[in-house]
C-alpha cells in the first residue's frame, strides 16, 4: 500500500519540491534576517575557513608593510634632508665629502675638468662641496666644483690668477688620509659645532705646503684657523 | 550550489583580502612619509612640499575612502572580522610606517618622543581592534564550515527549483 504523504491545508497529497520549498521557506527566520524578496542575508562561514582567511590575512599585510618599509628606506636614504642631517652629526662620517673615500672621489671629478698645463691656485674641501680655482694655459680663471650629488659645475671666473698654482699631476697624487683625521681630531678638540674648511696652502714654488682647517666664528677666535703640513702635524 | 556562484563568492573573498594587504602598504607608506616631516602649508605661494608627499596622502585617502571600505563592504557580511581586521591593518600599517621611519630609516631628527607616542597609540588600537577580530573568528564555532565557499540561502533555493 502505498503510504500516505504530508496533506496542505487543502487536503492534497504535498509532493518532494514542494516539501523542499516549504522546508527552505520555514528555514529562512532561523538562519537569518528575511529579506523582501524571500531570501535570507548570508550565513557568517564557519571557523576554520575564516582562521585561515585571516591569518592569510594578516601574514599578507605584514609582507606588504615590510616590502613598503624596505622600498621606503632606501628611499629616503638619498633625499636631501636625510644626508644634511646624516653630516650635520657626523661631518666626517660616510654621507660627507670629508669621508675618505668620498673626497678622493670628489678631487679626482675636480681635477678630471683640470687640462693639462692648467695649474690649481686653490683647493678647498668642505663636508659638502669640493672646489679648485685653476688658472688655465691662457692665464684665465675659472673655478671647478662638485658636491655631494657628484655633479662638476665649471664656471669662469673673472679676475686675475692669483699665485703660480699647483699643476694638476702633483695634486692627483696628494695625500688626503693625513688630513681628514687630524682635522675631525682638531674639530674635537675645539668643540666645533659644524664642519671645517679645508685649504691647500701652496709655497711660492707651486708646491703644496700643507693645509689650513679653518672653523666658523663659533669657534674662539686663536683656535678658528689650524696649520697643518702634509702629514697632519700642527704646524703653528 | 551552483559553481557560478562559488566562484563569485570566491572572488569577492578574495578580492577583500588583496584590498586590504594593499591599503595596509599604503597607509605605511603614509606614516612613513608623514613622520619624515610635513609643513602646515606647503605647495603654491607656500614653501614646495617635502618629496612624497602627493602619494602619501593619496595613499591615504585610497586606502581610508576606496580600499578598506570596498573590502568590508565585500567580505563583511560573510566574515564579520572583516571591518576589525580593517581597522587593525589601517593603525597598524601607520603605526609601522612613522615607527620604521624614525628608528629604521635613516633619520631626518634626534627628537623621538612624538614618535614613541604617535606609533604606541596607534599600535595599541590595531591590537584592541586585532583582539576583537580573533574573538569573532574564535566564538564563530564549526556550524557553517560545510556551507563555505558559496551561498547558503542560494543553494537552499537553488536545490528547491531544482527539485
Amino acid at each position: 500500500m502505498k503510504p500516505r504523504g504530508e496533506l496542505d491545508p487543502f487536503g492534497r497529497e504535498v509532493g518532494d519540491a514542494t516539501r523542499a520549498v516549504a522546508a527552505a521557506s520555514t528555514a529562512a527566520p532561523v538562519g537569518g534576517p528575511a529579506r523582501a524578496d524571500g531570501a535570507r542575508s548570508p550565513q557568517p562561514l564557519g571557523a576554520p575557513r575564516r582562521w585561515r582567511w585571516l591569518l592569510a590575512l594578516l601574514a599578507g599585510s605584514a609582507v606588504a608593510m615590510a616590502g613598503t618599509m624596505w622600498f621606503a628606506a632606501g628611499w629616503a636614504a638619498d633625499l636631501p634632508k636625510t644626508i644634511a642631517f646624516a653630516i650635520a652629526r657626523d661631518p666626517f662620517g660616510s654621507r660627507s665629502l670629508l669621508e675618505r673615500g668620498n673626497a678622493h672621489a670628489a678631487l679626482r671629478r675636480v681635477l678630471a675638468r683640470v687640462g693639462p698645463g692648467d695649474t690649481v691656485t686653490d683647493l678647498h674641501l668642505t663636508d659638502v662641496r669640493v672646489w679648485a680655482m685653476v688658472r688655465d694655459v691662457r692665464d684665465r680663471r675659472h673655478s671647478v666644483s662638485t658636491g655631494l650629488d657628484g655633479e662638476v659645475e665649471d664656471s669662469v671666473t673673472i679676475g686675475p690668477p692669483e699665485g703660480r698654482g699647483v699643476p694638476r699631476e702633483r695634486l692627483a697624487g696628494i695625500d688626503l688620509d693625513a688630513l681628514l683625521p687630524a682635522a675631525a681630531r682638531r674639530m674635537r678638540e675645539v668643540r666645533a659645532p659644524e664642519a671645517p674648511l679645508l685649504s691647500l696652502s701652496v709655497d711660492r714654488r707651486g708646491r703644496p705646503r700643507g693645509w689650513a682647517i679653518i672653523f666658523t666664528s663659533d669657534v674662539p677666535e686663536p683656535q678658528r684657523i689650524t696649520r697643518i703640513d702634509l702629514r697632519g702635524r700642527i704646524v703653528e | 550550489m551552483s559553481g557560478r556562484r562559488r566562484t563569485v563568492a570566491r572572488v569577492r573573498s578574495s578580492l577583500a583580502w588583496v584590498l586590504m594587504v594593499v591599503g595596509a602598504g599604503l597607509v605605511s607608506w603614509f606614516g612613513f612619509v608623514a613622520a619624515r616631516g610635513m609643513p602646515n602649508e606647503c605647495g603654491g605661494d607656500a614653501l614646495p612640499c617635502p618629496p612624497g608627499t602627493t602619494s602619501a596622502f593619496t595613499a591615504l585617502f585610497a586606502s581610508l575612502f576606496v580600499l578598506f571600505p570596498l573590502a568590508v563592504a565585500l567580505g563583511g557580511r560573510r566574515r564579520p572580522e572583516t571591518a576589525p581586521a580593517a581597522v587593525a591593518l589601517a593603525t597598524a600599517g601607520a603605526a609601522v610606517g612613522i615607527f620604521c621611519s624614525r628608528f629604521v630609516a635613516d633619520p631626518i631628527t634626534d627628537a623621538t618622543a612624538s614618535t614613541y607616542w604617535a606609533s604606541g597609540i596607534l599600535g595599541g588600537i590595531a591590537l584592541v581592534a586585532l583582539t576583537i577580530a580573533l574573538l569573532l573568528v574564535a566564538l564563530a564555532g564549526g556550524e557553517g564550515d560545510e556551507l563555505a565557499g558559496g551561498e547558503p540561502d542560494d543553494a537552499a533555493r537553488a536545490d528547491a527549483t531544482d527539485g
